[in-house]
């Protein structure tokens, strides 16, 4: 479990997000556009930052959207890929 | 000794598919070339294959069981009488990475690949291109396309199937395979002994309230399955039912969708999770089963039939294929070198 670095908020590693020198943001925090920017990570495919991306454009209002992907989502869009190859003998 | 090459098979996997395919093209390489066609398999319906498998000269099935040093031991046996040639089913590598030290090691003949589509993780993961380019001469891909259909080459064919469609019989001769005096909603069982006893437990459910004047139903499982279940016929290959079944419902694995659709009958799948084969990218939209089987099967009767698809066999091409580049290996063998 780590403390965010900004409101010093309990937050798993799953929702940690990483600043620079060894310091996390929550989610809440990291939207905000200073942890935006220094989160050492690639925010375009993560579903938490598809509402900053959107609300950052021309046209679309600042309200959430409750169909919006939430974390809760991951796991279905994640693709079915599969693993554990050439395990098992029965496998086709 | 048989006249002709010695071609050896290797279908591991589980299922039917595997065994299949390769009996597919063997059949018909056997007829064109005679010779002795070897197929190795390790799937638990080895009874059902043998079945087939009996009714073609010179085809035999070894069946493989045991852990992984006994498989290879068991092909170095088999590449040690010197194949003319040897053909891998969807697997490059083997189901358990058999083949690598074999492929790697040993490049006494010709290798060809049919490539049934694989997961892309998996080609991914394990540069499955980069290997099938380094170490096979021909790439079949029979039917579906997937990440090897690009290779340079590969040779894009109809799905294998297991009869010609002039070697399909007349509906009469179906309806005795199918125990019926009218064509029937055929419930078959694939994929494993667990999914044929869940496909008979479904086609009782259906039968329960099955309107009188639909057509009959029956479930199909293979032989040497053991399931009991009413209205069970065991018939091998299916194929041969198709004349006489109206629908088809089972599992979405590659020969049931395919053989359907080559003979014009309307199929309900459904698609399975399996390591290596995506069924549901197989299906159409109007092929998938729902929660609602009798009910879809009913809908599905009510409508015309789909046009069967004009293709031939793959296998009977891939044949003619491989036929020419054999030839072209033993002319080539028996010309003197001279330089």
């Amino acid at each position: 479990v780590f403390a965010c670095a900004r409101c010093g908020k309990r937050v798993c590693p799953q929702h940690a997000w990483p600043l620079a020198a060894d310091t996390f943001a929550c989610v809440s925090c990291a939207h905000e556009r200073d942890y935006y920017d220094a989160a050492d990570t690639d925010n375009d495919s993560d579903p938490y930052f598809y509402a900053a991306d959107y609300r950052s454009r021309s046209g679309f209002t600042e309200t959430a959207d409750p169909k919006d992907f939430q974390q809760g989502d991951r796991a279905a869009l994640a693709e079915d890929e599969g693993g554990g190859w050439e395990d098992d003998a029965g496998g086709s | 000794m048989a006249a002709g090459p010695r071609v050896l098979y290797h279908a591991t996997g589980g299922g039917l598919g595997h065994g299949m395919r390769v009996l597919a093209l063997a059949r018909q390489l056997s007829r064109r070339l005679g010779g002795r066609h070897v197929i190795v398999v390790n799937t638990p319906f080895a009874a059902a294959l043998t079945e087939v498998a009996r009714r073609e000269p010179g085809v035999e099935l070894i069946v493989a069981g045991g852990d992984w040093d006994r498989l290879v031991a068991l092909l170095w046996q088999q590449v040690c009488l010197c194949p003319d040639l040897w053909v891998i089913d969807t697997l490059p590598r083997g189901v358990v990475g058999e083949l690598v030290p074999l492929l790697e090691g040993w490049s006494g003949c010709p290798r060809v690949l049919i490539a049934r589509p694989l997961k892309p993780a998996y080609v991914r993961e394990y540069d499955i291109a980069a290997w099938v380019q380094c170490h096979y001469d021909l790439v079949l891909v029979p039917g579906e396309r997937g990440p090897l259909a690009e290779l340079d080459r590969a040779l894009l064919l109809p799905p294998f199937l297991i009869r010609d469609r002039e070697e399909l019989p007349s509906c009469e001769e179906a309806l005795d395979l199918v125990q019926a005096h009218e064509p029937v909603v055929l419930v078959a069982g694939s994929g494993s002994e667990e999914e044929c006893r869940q496909w008979c437990v479904e086609g009782g459910r259906m039968a329960a309230n099955w309107p009188s004047g639909a057509p009959p139903l029956r479930v199909a499982v293979p032989p040497g399955v053991a399931v009991e279940a009413r209205l069970l016929i065991r018939h091998m290959p299916l194929i041969e039912c198709m004349p006489a079944v109206r629908l088809l419902v089972g599992s979405a694995g590659y020969h049931l969708v395919h053989e359907a659709r080559f003979a014009g009958v309307p199929g309900l799948f459904r698609p399975r999770r399996r390591q290596y084969d995506d069924q549901a990218g197989r299906l159409l939209a109007g092929e998938v089963a729902g929660a609602d089987l009798p009910a879809q099967a009913l809908e599905c009767l009510s409508r015309p039939a789909p046009a069967r698809t004009e293709t031939v066999n793959g296998a009977a091409l891939a044949a003619e294929r491989i036929a020419d580049v054999l030839l072209r290996v033993n002319r080539r063998r028996r010309t003197p070198d001279r330089t």
